[in-house]
Parts: C-alpha cells; structure tokens; sequence
C-alpha cells in the first residue's frame, strides 16, 4: 500500500483535516493503480487561497512530490474548508502526472519548475481526459478547456490537439513537445517560457 | 409589492450562496499573503493562476450585473413621481434592459470560461448601494460609483481577452462597457437636473458616491498600478463625462482605501 506523508501535518489558517487527505490521497492511488512501492509526500500551503490555484507533481529520489496553494483544494462556497471532490481530482491528476514520470513514457520530461506553462497546459489536458475515464473523478472538463486555450490559443488547432490529448491514453513527453511545435505554428503569440504559478514564486517572501 | 427591498430578499434559486465581505475582510490568511511575493495583481496570461482569477472575476460580474438589474428596477418603482420624474423611470427601465442583456452575456461567457451558475459565492454590496431613501443617492452610487467601477473592470477584462487572444471575451466586454459608458452619463445627467436648487442635496448624494467608490477598491481592487487587478480606465470615464479632477480623486481614493485595507490586515493579524 502507497505510504502518504503531508506537510503540514495540522492547518492552522484553514481548516483542512491532513489525515483526511491522506486518506483521500491513498484511496486515489488506488485507483490509479499508482506503484504501491512509490511513497507519496504532499505539500499543501495554507496560505493561497482560491483563486490562486497551482500545483506541482515531480518524481524525485524515488518519491512522489506533490505541491498545492490551498486553494486547489478549496470550497469555492465555503472559503477556508476543503471540497473532497476537487481535492480528489486535483490529487488525481498530480498522481496521474506522477506515474507518467515513472514509467509512462515522460520519463525524460523536466520537473514542474522548470516546464512552460503550455507544456503544463497540454500535460493536464492528457491527464484530466484519462480521470474522466475512471470512475470517482468529478473532471471540470469546461474549466480545463478554458485553461487550456488561455495557454495554447484560441483557435482550431489548439482545439483539435486538446481533444487528441483528451481522448488519448498513450501521449508521450515527446508527442506533447511536437503538438507544441504545432501549436506555435498556428499561433506565434510570444508566450512566457517559465512558469508563473509554480511553488517557488509563490512561496517567497518579501 | 413591497418597496425598498432589503438585499436578503432578492430572490435567488439554490445554485446561489451568499457571502460576507467581513469574511473576506477577516481570513486570517490575508496577513501571511501580503508577505509574499506572488508578483503583480493585474490579470495577464502568464500570472499566477490568472485562468481561476478570470473566471472568478467573470463570475462576480455576473451577479453584479444581476444586482444592477435589481437595482435600476427598484430606483424605477420605489418612488413616486415627485421623487423621481417619469422620465427618470424610463431611462432606469432602459438601463435594466441593457442589464438583462448583461446577465445573458455573463451567462454565456462564463460557460465559455468554463464556469457554472453559482460555483463562487456572492456578495451583495453592490445591491446595497442601490437601497438608498433618495433616488439621488442611487444614481450616485449606483449609476456614478458602481457603473464606474464597471468601466474599469470591463475595460480590464477587455484587455485581458485582447492580450489573451480571446476574441470571445474581448469582443463581448466591448459591447457592455459601451453600455455602461450611457449609464454613467445617465447618472450624471440625473443628478444635475434633481438638485439643481439644492446643492446641498448635492453634496450629500456626491459624499455618498465617494462612500461606494472608496468601498469598491477596498484593499487595492482598483487602482493604476501593476499591483492592481483592476485599472482605473481614464479614458473611457473620460468619455463617460468624468473630470480629470473627478477621475484624479477617485485614483486617491483608491490608494487610501489600499493603504487602509492593509493596515486593517495589520490589526487583524495582530489581534
């Protein structure tokens, strides 16, 4: 059985319940069929709130590591408490993204500090179109469209290259580079490299 | 029919959950936020999580575009004809058709943004403003404040879908701004002609008007500076009928309602 650690281990600001979400986390493993030999550590910084939502998922010394704002777990009715449904889908598709590292063909692909927000755009389009597939996952597919065509344009290409990730079961790190290629094409729209909602910049402090 | 409706019984069906701004105001998380450096506040691609801050926006636009409706609907029906002239009514009716077609719009671009009716909460503030006894106060805070506040923040969002490339939100936040830009010459107009032998009517309604400008940038929500997710649009207020002079003391209304919602950030975390 996956072993989940979370940082912190009592929320202070909010009142989200850490043992709650390992559970939630173990059970989403589960279902993921994530490597039972792969420990998972999960860091959720309690102070971003909604909307400031980001989140990161690397494979690192053998671990998962797993990094969200709040806010990606947040009751958009009730601020400060968690929503278990977005919660879920949110570990889903970092632990999807995880898995993908391991052994699903993005073995080589940079950690999330280092991709572009295109690239990420892309990655998540794949990884909700597979949560929609498995059953317990509640996948805003609306939301990630938007997100989606913010990053890699509002045209038909962009379109068209969303619903092959969307449908596809078997994208690979180099598959996502060359729809980017193609994306750039269609649109030229000089685009921040780095990305911008990640842990690091949004941990600093003054 | 009931006049001077409070905001609790505007009507709403169940998607719709009511919010505090004390709540807002009160989350502890506001002092630890102000220590980071999570970069500039105005919505660009490529800020932080600006996807979520969109929708978010779009979605607050939408009730408060709900509420304005509610508002000119009820500044239409409250009085009588001494208190606000049948030709007043008509324009207020005008302005709640125009506000209909903005909730269509919002609806539509919201689903578009990938948002749900009702999926953030919302704060009736807006409708507040639109509950004072003198249809004068109301067409200052209302149509002077409130629609306003509405040019910058279609202005904002108008720009956003123009850097974006979303031809979708630019072109349809266009189309309202040119709205609101009528709405606040409206309230201009209306308030010259109710208190043209009354200046000190006047004052009263115009001291009000700042009350709800300086509300509505609690914080830093508006401003002119990269730290600001809304700009203050000159140049469309400038067409709206605003004064260089007017448009300059809501500028530093809204630096001294930033300075004073940090400084109540400050207490709060303190206490």
């Amino acid at each position: 059985m996956t072993v989940v650690s979370i940082v912190p281990e009592l929320f202070t600001l909010i009142e989200f319940d850490a043992e709650r979400i390992k559970e939630i986390a173990s059970e989403v493993a589960k279902s993921l069929a994530f490597p039972s030999d792969v420990d998972v550590h999960i860091e959720v910084d309690e102070v971003l709130p909604a909307p400031l939502n980001s989140s990161q998922a690397d494979y690192l010394g053998g671990r998962a590591e797993l990094w969200f704002t709040g806010g990606a777990f947040e009751d958009t009715h009730k601020g400060r408490h968690i929503d278990e449904v977005l919660a879920r889908c949110g570990l889903g598709e970092a632990l999807l993204r995880v898995k993908d590292r391991i052994s699903g063909g993005f073995e080589d692909a940079p950690n999330d500090s280092e991709i572009s927000e295109r690239q990420r755009a892309l990655w998540d389009a794949y990884a909700d179109g597979r949560l929609t597939r498995l059953e317990g996952f509640v996948v805003r597919e609306p939301r990630r469209r938007y997100v989606y065509r913010l990053e890699c344009g509002f045209n038909d290409v962009a379109d068209a290259a969303y619903d092959q990730l969307w449908a596809s079961d078997a994208t690979t790190w180099a598959d996502l580079l060359e729809i980017e290629a193609r994306l750039m094409e269609a649109d030229p729209t000089e685009r921040d490299a780095k990305p911008s909602a990640r842990r690091i910049s949004l941990r600093q402090t003054q | 029919m009931r006049k001077q409706l409070p905001p609790e019984m505007l009507a709403r069906d169940s998607r719709f959950v009511r919010t505090s701004i004390m709540d807002q105001i009160l989350d502890p998380r506001n002092r630890k936020i102000s220590e980071r450096t999570i970069g500039p506040a105005k919505l660009a691609p490529g800020r932080p999580a600006s996807a979520d801050r969109a929708r978010n926006l779009m979605h607050g636009i939408f009730t408060g575009e709900i509420q304005a409706l509610e508002g000119a609907g009820r500044t239409a029906f409250d009085f009588d004809e001494t208190e606000a002239p049948f030709a007043l009514k008509l324009d207020m009716a005008r302005q709640c058709w125009d506000e209909a077609r903005h909730v269509e719009i919002s609806i539509k671009l919201g689903e578009w943004m990938g948002t749900e009716i009702g999926e953030f909460t919302e704060a009736t503030f807006l409708y507040e403003a639109a509950c004072a006894p003198d249809p004068v106060l109301r067409l200052c805070g209302v149509n002077r404040a409130l629609e306003g506040l509405a040019i910058d923040v279609f202005n904002t969002m108008k720009e956003f879908g123009d850097v974006s490339g979303d031809p979708v939100l630019e072109f349809c936040e266009d189309w309202m701004l040119a709205d609101e830009v009528t709405h606040v010459k409206m309230g201009s107009d209306w308030l010259r002609r109710l208190t043209a032998d009354d200046p000190e009517r006047r004052e009263r309604a115009l001291d009000f008007q700042r009350t709800v400008d300086k509300l509505f940038s609690l914080g830093g929500f508006r401003g002119e500076t990269e730290e600001n997710p809304i700009h203050l649009a000159r140049k469309m207020r400038e067409m709206a009928g605003f004064s260089t002079t007017e448009i300059d003391e809501i500028a530093e209304l809204s630096e001294l309602a930033r300075a004073e919602g940090q400084a109540a950030v400050e207490a709060a975390g303190s206490a």
